[in-house]
């Protein structure tokens, strides 16, 4: 086998996405401290200012949620229940730490689940308001001082404010290289295609971000020197809850469909908002990680205006159409979803929303529905 | 009317309380709709928005939540949600929402009361007040509201909580939670003074706070006489009797309520008046009921067995705060409720605390004290599937329970709205069976392994 090192580009992707603990199980043996996280409400520059290693947590669609389920009631997310099903198997117990942000009902309530089982030396919940005013500001302004001295009490070391703002730069520089990654998708045909777009994310919140920005700049060189893909094919917009595998874009893009931009939590959630450095860093996180952060799980007011964000990423990236990928008993997303539906229609945008399960055989049912969706765009763009 | 066949769907209430609750919701409605009809503000509300406030603000409220099981046990929820569903509701959504989503829609259709409306139907409101307390759902219930059929003035009360662990005992920490809550129930007030061009009578407020303190004392002195045995008050009449106290508890009229309670139940302790003159088993009821078949606890009874305490809506001890603080008062309440909480262990009921003070989701050792303090012999668990967040915690709890008590469990599942989800064949079967376990372990009441 090629050592990684050897590697380079996608083909770097591929392998740390299909071996994404090997990294983090290395540095762990160097002394480092890895800490996992899940959902991205709370910023991970505080970690990395404090000299640890954010991790993210995820699943896996092939190995179940049977341990999980002892614990957790089966109508809550699978997602977080495979996620748990992991963490119980001892698949991460090389974390030092798990950090989570109230992000939705069934995170806030996995983590006072992984806490009584797996407690860990640093285990931390950021509280996050779903409503955005000025006393919830001050609220989360307080909760992540509150993270912040945590983190320094558990690190042994305070963290400057030159530290803060070169972690804070480092994170920028990792969300504009991303950005400019989307930015070749805006071709046609996409230079990068969704599922290459989407390994490559999800190696790269598997590595430490200084890692993933050089990643992210082999991956770009490579596929913009590459031979272009000459058919064209039908653009989607991909929407919906946390995905962390490629099954989903690949079904579509096996289908006959490119996807070019997305609106999902591994994606555009994560990566599209740097954190302002040119004031006080502490509002530039709040602006990043609560107000601006995209997610149906806080209230964006009545009007149908708050899918707005939806039309420009369809505009910018001339996207045909919209699959929206809806976790079963995902409430934030599955109470949207009637609202969205109508909104896209006014725009005559055609949409196809689905329910998944996050098991491997859930996805591949969808196909036939999928395949149609498909036909259905082309004909109405041609 | 669309009625439920099940042979559960007309339950026997015991108390003359608890029998006199229907009575109470019909004037309850009817006074809400006359308010309208006078041009009065009225509001739909999500429990918890404190209704101290309300009270003090004279709005006629209300509750979708309650209008869910309102029409659950009046054989209309069906209809509802089978609208809300050919909306594109999926079925997994909590179904008092997708009730209220079938009625609106209906409603609007029609442009008018639905004639099958239990109740009369929750009539136009003027305002939409919700509140973030304890599920995703309830915000975003109340935007799908007001984006799609509603055009009133909407408010959103966030309601923060803090995670299993904190250190309650941490100054900073009670500050972060009490400034927050407070600041939000300045800006429920502010809102309401826009809505109904009035100024907060701070007097009357510190009343209804004082009233619902009281209230609260006197429901939980109730709470601490069905520990009898025999048991006095069985949990069909418990789930009934929460309603002054979850929705209109500042007024005299809660406080009267209670009392009354207390008073009756009192004495049938002291007259042994039981639930069945022939208790063989105590049971500990944990989850939501079923609305739509309140029988089933009947059916208990006819086998010997009686409810005799429930984890849900559990209004806790006593709170000492100076209702003169107000606004204040409220805030510390909640803070004082979520100590509560945390101290029993908060796990898997993180959010704690509503801004006056209820609770969504027991934490375990206080079930387990119910389990031994109102000698149950078994404990049967509701699971309600489109209501995550309560449902959310029985399996630990079963783990906890099974390690530190030696009684056995059912797990049943339905929901508390949805009679689609509800057998009774399959139910019954389980339900004698579990009376049998009960029976070859003679009686034996919560003792540890
Ligand atoms: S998919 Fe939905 S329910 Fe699951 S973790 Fe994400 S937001 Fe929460
Ligand atoms: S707590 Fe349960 S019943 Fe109440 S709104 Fe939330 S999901 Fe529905």
């Amino acid at each position: 086998m090629v050592p990684v090192a050897a590697l380079t580009g996608l083909q770097k992707v591929k392998y740390i996405y299909n071996n994404r603990l090997d990294r983090v199980k290395e540095l762990k043996s160097e002394g480092k401290r890895i800490i996992g996280y899940l959902c991205s409400m709370a910023p991970l520059e505080i970690l990395e200012a404090a000299g640890l290693v954010p991790f993210r947590i995820m699943g896996s669609p092939q190995k179940g949620t049977a341990s999980a389920d002892v614990h957790i009631e089966t109508n809550m997310c699978p997602y977080v229940r495979n996620c748990f099903a992991r963490g119980l198997e001892g698949e991460f117990g090389f974390l030092d730490g798990l950090l989570l942000s109230h992000t939705c009902d069934s995170v806030l309530r996995l983590y006072g689940l992984w806490k009584y089982h797996l407690d860990a030396p640093f285990t931390h919940c950021v509280n996050v308001p779903h409503t955005i005013s000025e006393p919830t500001i001050r609220f989360f302004r307080e909760e992540i001082e509150l993270f912040k001295e945590k983190v320094e009490q558990y690190a042994g070391q305070e963290i400057s404010g030159p530290a803060l703002r070169a972690s804070i730069e480092l994170y920028n520089a990792n969300k504009a290289l991303v950005k400019e990654l989307y930015g070749l998708r805006k071709e046609d045909p996409p230079l990068i295609s969704g599922t290459e777009m989407m390994e490559t994310l999800v190696a790269g919140l598997s590595i430490p971000a200084r890692e993933f920005n050089q990643l992210l700049r082999e991956v770009k060189d490579e596929v913009i020197t590459r031979p272009p893909k000459l058919t064209k094919k039908p653009r989607l917009l991909l929407h919906g809850c946390i995905m962390d595998k490629t099954g989903f874009v690949s079904l579509i893009e096996k289908c006959g469909a490119k996807v070019v931009m997305d609106d999902t939590c591994i994606g555009t959630r994560t990566f599209w908002n740097e954190v302002a450095t040119d004031g006080d860093l502490l509002d530039g996180l709040i602006d990043s990680y609560f107000k601006k952060f995209q997610c149906p799980r806080t209230y964006r007011g009545r009007s149908l205006h708050r899918f707005d964000y939806l039309r420009q990423y369809a505009t910018d990236y001339n996207a045909q159409g919209m699959i929206s990928y809806i976790m079963r008993f995902c409430d934030c997303h599955s109470l949207d979803a009637p609202d969205m539906r109508d909104y896209l229609r006014e725009l005559r945008l055609p949409v196809l929303i689905v329910e998944d399960d996050y098991t491997e055989g859930a996805v591949q049912s969808l196909r036939v529905r999928i395949q149609a969706f498909i036909e259905s765009v082309t004909e109405i763009s041609v | 009317m669309v009625t439920s066949s099940s042979e559960f769907a007309k339950p026997i209430r015991h108390t003359d309380a608890a029998k006199s609750v229907n009575r109470v919701l019909k004037d309850w409605y009817a006074r809400s709709q006359e308010a309208r009809a006078k041009g009065a503000p009225s509001a739909w509300v999500m429990a918890s928005t404190p209704p101290e406030i309300l009270e003090a603000f004279d709005i006629q409220a209300v509750f979708p939540e309650n209008y869910g099981a309102v029409s659950a046990s009046r054989g209309q929820a069906v209809h509802y949600i089978n609208i809300a569903e050919s909306e594109g509701y999926s079925p997994s959504i909590c179904s008092y929402c997708r009730n209220t989503l079938g009625y609106i829609q209906e409603r609007q259709q029609l442009k008018a009361e639905p004639p099958d409306a239990p109740l009369g139907g929750m009539g136009d409101p003027s305002m939409l007040l919700s509140v973030s307390l304890c599920c995703d759902i309830r915000i975003k219930w109340f935007q799908t509201l007001a984006t799609r059929y509603l055009k009133v003035p909407i408010h959103i009360m966030e309601s923060l909580n803090p995670p299993y662990g904190l250190d309650m005992t941490d100054e900073r920490i009670k500050k972060h939670y009490i400034d927050v809550a407070l600041a939000e129930l300045r800006s429920l007030v502010a809102f309401l003074e826009e809505q109904t061009g009035r100024k907060l009578d701070e007097r009357r407020l510190k009343q209804v706070i004082a009233n619902s303190l009281v209230a609260r004392r006197l429901l939980y002195q109730t709470y601490q006489l069905r520990k009898a045995v025999p048991s006095p008050m069985p949990s069909e009449d418990a789930f009934a009797c929460v309603v002054p106290y979850l929705y209109m508890r500042g007024t005299s009229f809660a406080v009267d309520f209670y009392q009354k309670l207390h008073e009756e139940v009192k004495e049938r302790v002291e007259k042994r008046i039981a639930v069945i003159p022939e208790e063989r088993y105590r049971i500990l009821w944990v989850g939501m009921p079923p609305w739509f078949n309140m029988g089933i606890f009947n059916y208990l009874e006819s086998l010997g067995t009686v409810s005799a305490i429930e984890s849900q809506y559990y209004m806790g001890t006593p709170i000492e705060v100076d209702p003169e603080k107000g606004l204040q008062a409220l805030a510390e309440i909640a803070w004082l409720r979520s100590v509560e909480q945390h101290r029993q262990g908060a796990e898997i009921a993180p959010e704690q605390s509503g801004p006056s003070g209820d609770v969504a989701g027991l934490p375990v050792s206080l079930v387990e004290s119910f389990a031994r303090d109102y000698k149950v012999h078994g404990i049967i668990v509701h699971l309600v599937q489109s209501c995550r967040i309560i449902s959310f915690g029985q399996a630990h709890y079963k783990n906890v329970l099974r390690e530190r008590l030696n009684l056995p469990m059912l797990s049943l599942e339905s929901d508390m709205s949805d009679p689609r989800l509800w057998n009774d064949t399959e139910i019954k079967g389980h339900i004698k069976l579990f009376i049998d376990v009960l029976g070859q372990r003679k009686g034996t009441t919560a003792v540890k392994q």
